[in-house]
C-alpha cells in the first residue's frame, strides 16, 4: 500500500460546470485508486437543491447508480432521489430488502436513471452535501484486527464516527441514525464501518474528498510499510503442470455445472503469500470485505481437491453460514427455497504450483 | 493479500464471522446482481486457439468465437495488431511460426497460464505456393508446403492432446481444408496434396480421439478471397480455371454443441458480388 496522495487538479475541477460534474469528477479521482476501491466497492453522493417543471424546489441525494463504476462514472450514473421521502424511510422500524429497493427507486426525479445504491438512505441521513465512501484497503485491514476498534480510535482519535459491523442495506442506515446523536460533533469529519469502509464528509468537493485522502493516510501511517516481494517468478518447476491445470480446471468446472476459465498467478508477490506457514489459518477465515462474497466465494480453496471444497461449501450453506441450532432456526435466511450458488471455489492457494 | 497481510502485521487478520458472510452472500440484492448477468453465452467459458489469426479465415473465426464467449488464443507468424489482442482480456496473441514445434508448446503453456486449459483448436494456417506444374515442382518448396500445411498441424493436434482431453465440455478440431481436396486444380499439387494430407490426419483423429470425447471436423472452404494465400501470383492462373462461382451468401461459423454429432460446420462465404469484384481488383 503506497502513499497517499491527492489528485485534485484545479484546472480539471474547473472545467466541472456543475456540482453533479464535480461529484462526478472527485468520485473519478477516488475511482483511479485500486486500493481505495476493491472491485467496484464504495459509493460517493451529493445533495442539491434542484427546482421542477413545475417550479418546486426539492432537496435532491444524488447517489452512484448501480451498474456506475466510481472510475469512469459520468453525471448520468447518479440517481436523483427526494430528500424527503430517504429521510422519512429512515424513521421507519423495519423495512425488507425489496420493499426499501422499491421505495428507492419509486421516488427518483428521474425514471431513466440507475437504480440508487442500496446505500442511499444511509447517505441522505449525514449532514453534509458532499459524502465520499470507500472500502479503502489499509482501513478495512485495520478494522479486520482483533483490536481493530481500538485501533481505529487510536489513528482517528474522535474526529470519526464508528460503527460495528451491520448488515449493508436498511439495517446499516437506521444503526447510523441510533449511532449519530450519540458520538457526532462539531469536528466530526468522516466514519468508520467496522469490517466495511470509511466515509468522509465536507461542505466542498475538494474537501470531501481531500479528507478521505488525509484520513486513509493516516491508517497507512498506522500500518507501516511491509515489504513486498516483486518480480516475476515463472511458471512451476513441475514438467506436468499445464496437465495439472487443466485437470483442475475440469475438475472446478464440473462442480460448476459449467466451464470456467482459470487463470495462473506464479508472480513472486502471489508465491510468497501461497507459500506462508499461517496460510490456512490467515486465508481460511472470509473475504475483505463481505461484499466481495459473491465474487471470491467466502474462503479460498487450499491445495486441488475441488470435491471437498464442493462438500464443505454444501455443508456451509445447508447450515446457513455454519449456523447450529436456534441461530439456523431463526436466521433471516432460513427459507427453505434459498437456492444454492455452484459450490466452485473461485480463487485456489497451491503452495507448490501457485 | 495486501489486506490480510497488513492486519496480520498489526497483529491478526480477522474477517466476519460465517453467519454475517452468508447473509451478504445470499442478500437478495446481492443475488440480484448476479441475477442482472443473464444467461452466458454458448462458448462462456470456454477456451479456443486459432492458427494464422491475424487475417483471413483465423481473423473471422477469432470474431465469431470472440463474440460466442469463447476466450481466443490467436497465433500466427505475422505481428497481431488489431487492438483487442492487447486490451481484450479474453484475447491472448502470440506471434510464432507454426513449424516451431518449441515454441508452439510454449505458446500452449501460456495459454494454460492465462485461460487455464484448451478446448477448441482451430487448424487454420496454411500456406499457396505460386503455381508450379509437378514437372516444374522444387524439392524444396514440396517439402516447405508438407512442413506448414501437415507436419505443424500433426505437431499442433498431438501437443493439444492433452489439454483437448480435458475439456470440460469435450475437446473439439476444426481443420480448414481446401476445395482443392476434392477438386484439385493444375500447378497445385504441393497445396492440395498437403491439404489432402491433413485431411487424412483430422480423419485417423476423429477415430482415434472419439473415446477421449474430442470430436474433428474438417470443413473445405472455397472461394473465400479476402485471406492471405490469395496473393497476385495464386490469383492470375486460377481465373482462367474459374467458371462460375456458385452463390454465396453470409458469414456463418457454428460449433455444434454436443460432441456426438459430427455433421459438418457450414463456412464462410462470400456474395457473387464481392466474389466479381476480387477478380475485377485482380485484374487490374
Amino acid at each position: 500500500m503506497g502513499a497517499m496522495q491527492s489528485l485534485w487538479n484545479d484546472a480539471e475541477a474547473a472545467a466541472c460546470r456543475t456540482d453533479l460534474e464535480l461529484r462526478a469528477y472527485t468520485s473519478r479521482l477516488l475511482g483511479q485508486d485500486r486500493s481505495l476501491v476493491l472491485h467496484g466497492g464504495g459509493n460517493t453522493s451529493v445533495k442539491l437543491s434542484v427546482t421542477s417543471i413545475v417550479g418546486d424546489e426539492e432537496d435532491i441525494l444524488f447517489v452512484k447508480g448501480s451498474g456506475w463504476d466510481l472510475e469512469t462514472i459520468q453525471p448520468a450514473g447518479f440517481s436523483p432521489c427526494r430528500m424527503a421521502h430517504l429521510l422519512k424511510l429512515s424513521r421507519l422500524d423495519s423495512m425488507s430488502d425489496a420493499q426499501m429497493a422499491a421505495e428507492l427507486k419509486n421516488n427518483m426525479t428521474n425514471a431513466g436513471a440507475p437504480a440508487p445504491s442500496v446505500e442511499a438512505i444511509l447517505h441522505a441521513l449525514l449532514p453534509f452535501k458532499w459524502v465520499d465512501h470507500t472500502h479503502a484497503d489499509v482501513v478495512v485491514a485495520l478494522t479486520n484486527t482483533p483490536d481493530g476498534e481500538a485501533r481505529i480510535r487510536a489513528v482517528y482519535g474522535n474526529s470519526l464516527v464508528i460503527i460495528p459491523y451491520v448488515m449493508p442495506g436498511f439495517e446499516l442506515a437506521k444503526a447510523v441514525a441510533g449511532a449519530w446523536p450519540k458520538q457526532a460533533h462539531a469536528g466530526t469529519i468522516g466514519m468508520v464501518l467496522m469490517g466495511h469502509g470509511i466515509f468522509s464528509f465536507g461542505n466542498t468537493a475538494r474537501e470531501s474528498y481531500e479528507r478521505m485522502i488525509a484520513l486513509v493516510e493516516l491508517a497507512e501511517r498506522h500500518a507501516g510499510p511491509r515489504a513486498t516481494p516483486t518480480g516475476p517468478v515463472g511458471v512451476s518447476a513441475a514438467g506436468d503442470w499445464p496437465q495439472i491445470m487443466a485437470d483442475l480446471r475440469k475438475a472446478i468446472s464440473d462442480v460448476a455445472g459449467a466451464p470456467m476459465i482459470v487463470s495462473y498467478h506464479a508472480d513472486a508477490r502471489s508465491l510468497a503469500f501461497a507459500r506462508r506457514r499461517d496460510l490456512e489459518a490467515l486465508s481460511q477465515q472470509g473475504p475483505a470485505t463481505p461484499d466481495h462474497i459473491i465474487r471470491t466465494k467466502r474462503v479460498p480453496m487450499l491445495g486441488r481437491d475441488v470435491a471437498a471444497y464442493a462438500a464443505a461449501y454444501e455443508r456451509y450453506f445447508d447450515t446457513r453460514g455454519l449456523r447450529e441450532g436456534a441461530a439456523l432456526a431463526g436466521c433471516r435466511a432460513a427459507t427453505p427455497d434459498l437456492v444454492m450458488l455452484d459450490p466452485a471455489p473461485r480463487v485456489a492457494l497451491i503452495p507448490n504450483l501457485a | 493479500m495486501d489486506i490480510l497481510e497488513t492486519a496480520d502485521a498489526l497483529g491478526g487478520w480477522v474477517a466476519l464471522p460465517a453467519p454475517q458472510l452468508f447473509d451478504v452472500e445470499y442478500w437478495d440484492l446481492e443475488q440480484a446482481k448476479l441475477r442482472r448477468a443473464g444467461q452466458p453465452p454458448v462458448l462462456a467459458g470456454e477456451v479456443a486457439l486459432v492458427t494464422g489469426a491475424a487475417s483471413g479465415i483465423g481473423k473471422a473465426c477469432v470474431e465469431a468465437l470472440l463474440k460466442r464467449g469463447a476466450a481466443v488464443v490467436g497465433v500466427d507468424l505475422q505481428p497481431l495488431v488489431d487492438g483487442r489482442w492487447s486490451s481484450d482480456p479474453a484475447c491472448f496473441g502470440a506471434q510464432c511460426d507454426i513449424t516451431d514445434e518449441a515454441a508452439m508448446r510454449d505458446v500452449l503453456a501460456r495459454a494454460v497460464a492465462r485461460f487455464g486449459g484448451l478446448d477448441m483448436l482451430v487448424l487454420n494456417a496454411g500456406i499457396f505456393p505460386k503455381s508450379a506444374r509437378i514437372d516444374a515442382l522444387s524439392t524444396e518448396l514440396w517439402q516447405k508446403v508438407m512442413r506448414v500445411n501437415v507436419d505443424a498441424n500433426m505437431a499442433l493436434m498431438r501437443d493439444a492432446h492433452p489439454l483437448l482431453a480435458r475439456s470440460p465440455k469435450g475437446g473439439r478440431v476444426v481443420v480448414i481444408g481446401s476445395k482443392n481436396v476434392p477438386a484439385p486444380g493444375p500447378g497445385a499439387a504441393a497445396y492440395s496434396a498437403s491439404k489432402a494430407a491433413l485431411t487424412q490426419l483430422a480423419r485417423i483423429a476423429a477415430l482415434e480421439w472419439g473415446s477421449d470425447r474430442i470430436r474433428v471436423n474438417v470443413i473445405h472452404p472455397n472461394a473465400v478471397f479476402d485471406t492471405g494465400l490469395w496473393t497476385e501470383d495464386v490469383l492470375t492462373p486460377c481465373q482462367s480455371h474459374w467458371v462460375k462461382p456458385a452463390a454465396m451468401s453470409s458469414i456463418s461459423i457454428s460449433f455444434r454443441k454436443t460432441w456426438r454429432r459430427t455433421k459438418p460446420v457450414s463456412w464462410v462465404r462470400r456474395s457473387p458480388s464481392r466474389v466479381r469484384s476480387s477478380i475485377r481488383k485482380s485484374r487490374r
